[in-house]
């Protein structure tokens, strides 16, 4: 067996650190691309807790004014990343309850609908993703963004705290009962339930 | 499918709009945007920060001018630097600055960490040395058929050549001699066919029958051995020649631990020990089906397993069951000492790309935080070596960060930085953590004592004598500089910016209402009106303000009638503020006391659009925090 060794090239975390002091010095297209990195990210975590494509890009953009606004705060793209989805995720989940409050929150058939225009994964299977997405626009927005930054974004339980701003067991909590209600809505309607 | 698969599968990034970046952009650009108000809410420390790091080393250099000369005079009753036992240069901060010397990074090896073999080519190359070992075993079989025994060796083979890709990773073929000393190797990588599953020309059905679970994802497949030939996993477009891999990867000992057997282990999806299992399917010319990044995403994992590599390749589904696997082997059968000696050794290892030692000094610490698991001298020594060659603002950060640990054993390392760390924001950044968590500590005393005494920088010494003996002196410091006519207008608010390196972790918040008092907000107002106009001082003004946002004094409020209420054109603007935000930053302060009539006037005028037109906006937005809405 032979085994042939290339040379290693920096990862994109070299340029995105090296983006961020330029930003921070004040360079705009190092702060252009920082949010093209993180664009996708912070847009989908905001739409899939929200239901709702305006509301998303809406919040999507606040949280990279406010990130400008906080460079020095930000300290590396790993406490960049944490920081965005921190920031989205709280603002999503407070546009969520006072929309609640105000009696403007939609129908969930409104949002099971929209749930439908988010794109599967490619080669998956569209039906069940978009069964998959209602089913989690059921869960409360607190507990959509656990188990959204857990499965979209493979944060652990202790990153999620410290993203949310929640006990451990909160978090624990949020997502054993999600992913067991999920589990349930699933099995029974595979039973016909 | 087990629903945690399918949320993985299913819950990938959703693409932002093309133009998104774009109208950030815009947005960025338009003269609202920069909301000066928000930031100094949540930011003001940092950026106290910011300029403190330019006032220090304005200070230093003014000092270096004339070191005999003190920045203030001591107060009388206070105590004076003592320094009848100097720090030797080579154990303590000494008389002078100098940078950390990235050097003491450089030289260390790897010492407790499984030390990797280098017998690859690549390392008879001369690359850096790697860390880990894998032995690749010949592909075990069970099966007679030459054509899956010669797809499963070419897979391998593939396989191997991702794997070796990987920085750290040296790869041993187990056909090839061992090294002339016998050292064996840390993981050993073993394929294994396993048996062909039926297939039947019918629509998709996937899913258990008969009691054996299986878990599809289409493109790979994990499921129990024993039960194969009961499992129908019928997947579009595939052909029936092709057959499922296991990948095991495991370490390397003379006696392999005992495991469960494969089918209960494939069953669960929880891997006993550090076996991990991979299920593509290869085709007769060993290249995986309908997968084509799946032996890239196979080799990222069992990087990601063995150092703790982010994956990169476009295998997702691979990648997230390997993934979910490796938080399963951690979660399920985790080995804290054997991980954290392996973080240990990537944090000491200097050859090393900066976000991998990050990553390994975050393992740690979460490996700290989460698992209750103390760390070691040999992780400290790691982690304090690592700190010593980050930048100020980074040790400063990753201290704070450990703070958070309460960890007593972290307390020495803690101790010699305070004496050593070149700068002075680390060392200020020190004295707010240790005196709060470990103040009763007599070890932690001592050296905050001799800290106070023998310091070079007065601020510093000041600040220990503040953990050691409380706000008076501290106070006195504070007045003392900012009645100092000799400094600069930045010199004379360093004290008051620094105070917040000085609270410990959990006291974010606004440190400048300790120290203000009728005397102080009056110097500060004092100093305001002084340099008002001048574009020179501009961050010092803002700062100056910062500092007085809560503060409920006549004179504090004067000042902020006065500002806004100036003609925009008498207001300086500079590159990081504008006029209209400068003078925004009175607002907060006039919004509290809006029900005073001649507070209530000049905010009329403002709504009204007769007086400085541009702040009615941050009027706006101020009085609605007040909880006064405006139609």
């Amino acid at each position: 067996m032979e085994f042939t060794t290339p040379a290693i090239s920096p990862g994109p975390t070299a340029n995105e650190a090296a983006d961020l002091q330029r930003a921070r010095a004040g360079d705009r297209s190092a702060f252009r691309r920082l949010v093209l990195v993180h664009q996708d990210r912070v847009y989908s975590l905001a739409l899939r807790i929200t239901g709702h494509h305006a509301d998303a890009e809406e919040l999507a953009q606040d949280a990279f004014l406010k990130f400008h606004g906080a460079m020095a705060q930000v300290t590396s793209p790993a406490h960049l990343k944490h920081w965005l989805l921190r920031t989205v995720a709280h603002r999503a989940i407070d546009r969520l309850r006072q929309a609640a409050r105000q009696g403007r929150i939609l129908p969930l058939e409104a949002l099971e609908g929209r749930a439908e225009h988010l794109a599967p994964e490619p080669g998956g299977d569209p039906m069940a993703a978009a069964h998959l997405h209602r089913l989690l626009l059921k869960l409360q927005p607190d507990a959509r963004a656990v188990v959204l930054l857990h499965y979209q974004e493979d944060l652990d339980v202790s990153d999620i705290a410290m993203v949310l701003e929640m006990p451990v067991n909160t978090v624990k909590s949020h997502l054993r009962r999600s992913v067991e209600w999920l589990r349930a809505r699933c099995a029974g309607e595979e039973h016909g339930d | 499918m087990e629903i945690e698969l399918q949320l993985r599968e299913v819950l990938v990034a959703q693409k932002a709009d093309a133009a998104f970046a774009d109208r950030v952009m815009a947005r960025l650009g338009s003269a609202e945007v920069i909301d000066i108000r928000t930031r100094q809410r949540r930011h003001r420390i940092l950026l106290g920060t910011l300029l403190a790091a330019g006032v220090a080393a304005a200070m230093f250099v003014w000092k270096m001018s004339d070191p005999s000369k003190a920045v203030v005079q001591t107060q009388a009753g206070l105590p004076q630097p003592v320094l009848a036992e100097p720090l030797d240069a080579d154990k303590g901060i000494a008389g002078k600055e100098s940078p950390p010397t990235k050097e003491q990074g450089t030289s260390i090896k790897p010492s407790a960490a499984p030390v990797a073999v280098a017998v690859s080519s690549a390392a008879a190359q001369g690359e850096p040395q790697r860390r880990f070992t894998i032995l690749v075993m010949p592909p075990r079989d069970s099966m007679g058929d030459a054509r899956a025994k010669s797809a499963l060796k070419s897979f391998q083979s593939a396989l191997a050549q991702e794997l070796v890709r990987k920085a750290d990773l040296a790869l041993l073929d187990a056909d090839a001699p061992r090294a002339a000393d016998g050292a064996r190797a840390d993981f050993r990588l073993t394929l294994s066919l396993m048996q062909v599953i039926r297939l039947r020309s019918e629509p998709v059905r996937i899913g258990p029958r008969g009691g054996a679970d299986g878990i599809v994802d289409g493109k790979t497949m994990t499921y129990l051995q024993s039960e194969a030939d009961k499992v129908d996993a019928l997947i579009p477009g595939l052909g029936d020649n092709y057959w499922p891999v296991e990948v095991m990867i495991d370490e390397d000992r003379p006696a392999p631990r005992q495991v469960q057997p494969a089918g209960a282990v494939l069953r669960t999806g929880l891997p006993v020990g550090r076996y991990l299992y991979i299920n593509p399917y290869i085709g007769m010319d060993g290249a995986p089906m309908k997968n084509a990044g799946c032996v890239a995403g196979i080799a990222g994992s069992l990087q990601r397993f063995v150092g703790g590599e982010s994956l990169t390749e476009p295998c997702r589904s691979s990648e997230r069951i390997a993934a979910a696997l490796v938080d399963a082997i951690r979660q399920q059968a985790p080995d804290p000492f054997f991980m954290q000696q392996r973080l240990a050794a990537q944090l000491r290892d200097a050859t090393l790309p900066q976000s991998e030692r990050k990553a390994a000094m975050s393992g740690l610490f979460a490996s700290a935080q989460r698992d209750g698991v103390a760390l070691d001298g040999d992780s400290i020594a790691a982690i304090a070596q690592y700190i010593a060659g980050q930048d100020p603002e980074q040790r400063s950060a990753e201290w704070e960060r450990l703070g958070f640990l309460l960890s007593p054993e972290l307390v020495p390392a803690m101790l010699t930085a305070l004496r050593q760390d070149a700068d002075e924001r680390v060392r200020l950044k020190l004295l707010g953590i240790l005196m709060p968590a470990h103040g009763a500590e007599q070890s932690v005393l001592d050296v905050i004592d001799r800290v106070s005494r023998e310091d070079p920088r007065e601020i510093v010494r000041m600040a220990a004598l503040r953990a050691l003996h409380g706000d008076a002196q501290w106070l006195g410091y504070v007045k003392a500089t900012l009645r100092n006519g000799n400094l600069s207008f930045a010199d004379r608010l360093h004290p008051m910016l620094v105070e917040g390196l000085l609270l410990p972790p959990s006291q974010p918040g606004r440190p400048q209402h300790r120290s203000m008092d009728e005397e102080i907000a009056g110097g500060i107002v004092k100093l305001v009106r002084e340099n008002l106009t001048d574009a020179t001082v501009l961050e010092s003004t803002m700062y100056a303000l910062l500092l007085l946002e809560n503060v409920d004094r006549p004179e504090v409020q004067d000042l902020q009638l006065e500002i806004v209420q100036l003609p925009p054109e008498q207001i300086p603007s500079g590159a990081r503020i504008t006029g209209s935000q400068l003078a925004s930053l009175a607002l907060p302060g006039l919004a509290r006391h809006r029900n005073e009539p001649h507070v209530r006037r000049v905010l009329d005028q403002i709504l009204a659009g007769q007086l400085n037109p541009a702040l009615r906006s941050q009027v706006v937005k101020h009085l609605a925090m007040v909880g006064e809405a405006q139609k």
